[in-house]
């Protein structure tokens, strides 16, 4: 039997109830990259890829996946606390008390920081837009170069991120402590980033 | 450029950094909230329908300092806007976190952003603004009118474009290729209107991914002329209905005409969508709709009289139609706003020089 990983558990009820308030359904390719990005501000955080609790691999499409999310939404599916319309998941009454009981965890503090941060996302950019921009972050670039999935975020890859992560903790230097400024001012910078890429070639 | 550069250019000309510099955490909370009001707007409104300015802000100062005038009336009702020609529209945002309908009166947008965060659309134009700065909005999907909507009717627009390039003029659709009688397409199939819908049905479906829903329509009567319907997933209140029409000459199997269009035939087209739109718009006030009408073009000179014979078709014949553009009396795409440029798509013969 496949065990459900209580982190990404957490996710999936916080990302579909997120997501759902601000733009009525999402698709779950949009919780495993909404998780993705959040986990990526909680090494913006400099904290341990580790406690982040669940892995990610990369697709040959330069998409983030992983396997604990979809275990999780099959199960929050199967329960009853999530419901699938045309091929999009949005919360049921039943994921209402859970997900507060959950959030308000002392231990689910940290992590709710970053998923909320990567949910405001949606407010400057459309999700597309989102994962265009995402995949230009050195991980999933590097993961839709190579023909093949890979884990994402192992130590020796990782090198990169902090590099980026640096500049952009040096460029916002003294300002806020809010999640949400680091999270759009990185994807903005990979958008464009993105598209100059595009330009050349 | 490096991304540490790159880093720097978007805190330099950004909005969101600018709403932190200027108003510190207030600025940043308010600007979000501004963004997703914005957004909300934009899922009623297409942006293609304002001709005036729309501004959207709200005071970053706490509501104790009593500077903030309290909501009066209702809020705002974006779903209302959604088949209005808009023309100057301004909003603030209260306390209670909801838009309400403002009438600026003397005061500029540029003495609001003294104490708010403003955003402004004006002339296919966005910038935010937040005490002396204000930054332009970078849009990065050229086809959208607004950073915060996303694209629904260009992206329809581009898609039959491509289909009249690479699937009708040479015929180069599968099911397209099945509307002709003769291996030098010169003359349609009695009744090809079905095989016509089929082929741009695929297309849209194939070509706008899964991000709309496209579905045919079985054609009841002349009240209902629509062949084609196409609905945003995200946006379910967007609806682009697409009528087809054909001009050319069609015959049955024994070679005898069945039917004979001609700019008639592309008048009446555009009337019975024109009378569709205003039923639509009537029944459906909160849906934002857009018509779209295709003729598929194989209008040929000197083509016999009857199809019987194996016919071939001279370049100057068979392409004298070519860049000839139809015109329509009256034509609804020059008077309203939900009515596309109708869209000729020429079906070349194979000419035998």
């Amino acid at each position: 039997m496949t065990r459900l990983n209580p982190d990404a558990t957490f996710d999936c009820l916080f990302l579909a109830n997120r997501l759902h308030i601000q733009r009525a359904s999402v698709s779950a390719q949009e919780i495993h990259l909404f998780a993705y990005l959040a986990c990526l501000l909680w090494l913006y955080r400099q904290r341990a890829v580790s406690d982040w609790g669940y892995a990610f691999v990369g697709t040959e499409l330069g998409a983030p996946f992983s396997r604990d999310i979809d275990v999780a939404l099959k199960e929050l599916l199967e329960r009853g606390y999530l419901r699938k319309v045309h091929d999009r998941v949005s919360p049921t009454e039943f994921a209402n008390q859970p997900l507060r009981d959950l959030t308000e965890l002392g231990m689910n503090q940290d992590r709710t920081e970053c998923l909320r941060a990567a949910c405001s996302s949606t407010a400057a950019f459309s999700v597309g837009m989102v994962s265009n921009a995402l995949a230009k972050e050195p991980e999933l670039s590097r993961a839709k170069a190579i023909p093949s999935s890979r884990l994402l975020l192992e130590d020796a890859a990782r090198s990169q991120l902090y590099v980026q992560f640096e500049a952009l903790r040096t460029a916002l230097h003294q300002r806020s402590n809010d999640l949400r400024l680091p999270a759009v001012v990185w994807l903005s910078a990979l958008y464009r980033l993105n598209k100059s890429a595009a330009d050349e070639t | 450029m490096n991304i540490a550069d790159i880093i720097n250019q978007v805190c330099e000309e950004t909005h969101v950094p600018m709403a932190h510099e200027i108003f510190g955490d207030a600025g940043l909370n308010v600007i979000f909230q501004v963004m997703e009001t914005v957004q909300a707007f934009y899922r009623h409104v297409e942006p293609e329908r304002i001709g005036g300015q729309v501004i959207v802000f709200r005071d970053v100062r706490p509501a104790v300092q009593g500077a903030i005038i309290p909501p009066r009336g209702p809020a705002a009702d974006f779903a209302a806007l959604a088949n209005q020609d808009i023309g100057d529209l301004c909003f603030e945002i209260a306390v209670d976190g909801r838009p309400y309908t403002r009438v600026l009166g003397e005061t500029t947008y540029e003495e609001l952003a003294e104490t708010a965060i403003v955003y402004r659309y004006y002339g296919e134009q966005e910038e935010f603004l937040a005490g002396s700065q204000r930054k332009p909005v970078s849009r990065f999907d050229p086809c959208a009118r607004s950073q915060f909507s996303v694209p629904t009717f260009s992206n329809l627009r581009e898609a039959l474009q491509h289909y009249a390039r690479e699937n009708i003029r040479e015929s180069t659709c599968y099911i397209f290729r099945q509307v002709w009688r003769d291996a030098n397409r010169l003359f349609f199939r009695a009744g090809p209107e079905s095989l016509m819908r089929d082929s741009l049905t695929q297309f849209l479906n194939n070509r706008l991914s899964g991000n709309h829903d496209v579905w045919p329509e079985q054609k009841v009567n002349e009240k209902n002329p629509v062949d084609i319907r196409v609905q945003p997933r995200f946006q379910n209140n967007r609806l682009m209905i697409i009528e087809i029409k054909w001009l050319g000459d069609s015959a049955d199997d024994d070679g005898h005409i069945t039917a004979r269009h001609r700019d008639a035939r592309a008048q009446e087209g555009a009337d019975q969508l024109a009378n569709y739109l205003n039923e639509q718009r009537r029944s459906a006030p909160g849906h934002v709709i857009q018509g779209y009408y295709v003729i598929i073009d194989a209008r040929r000179r000197n083509l016999p009289k009857n199809a019987a014979a194996v016919a071939t078709i001279s370049r100057a014949d068979g392409l004298h139609y070519e860049s000839q553009e139809l015109s329509f009396n009256p034509a609804p795409h020059l008077t309203r706003p939900d009515f596309d440029e109708p869209y000729r798509m020429f079906a070349r013969p194979v000419c035998c020089d």
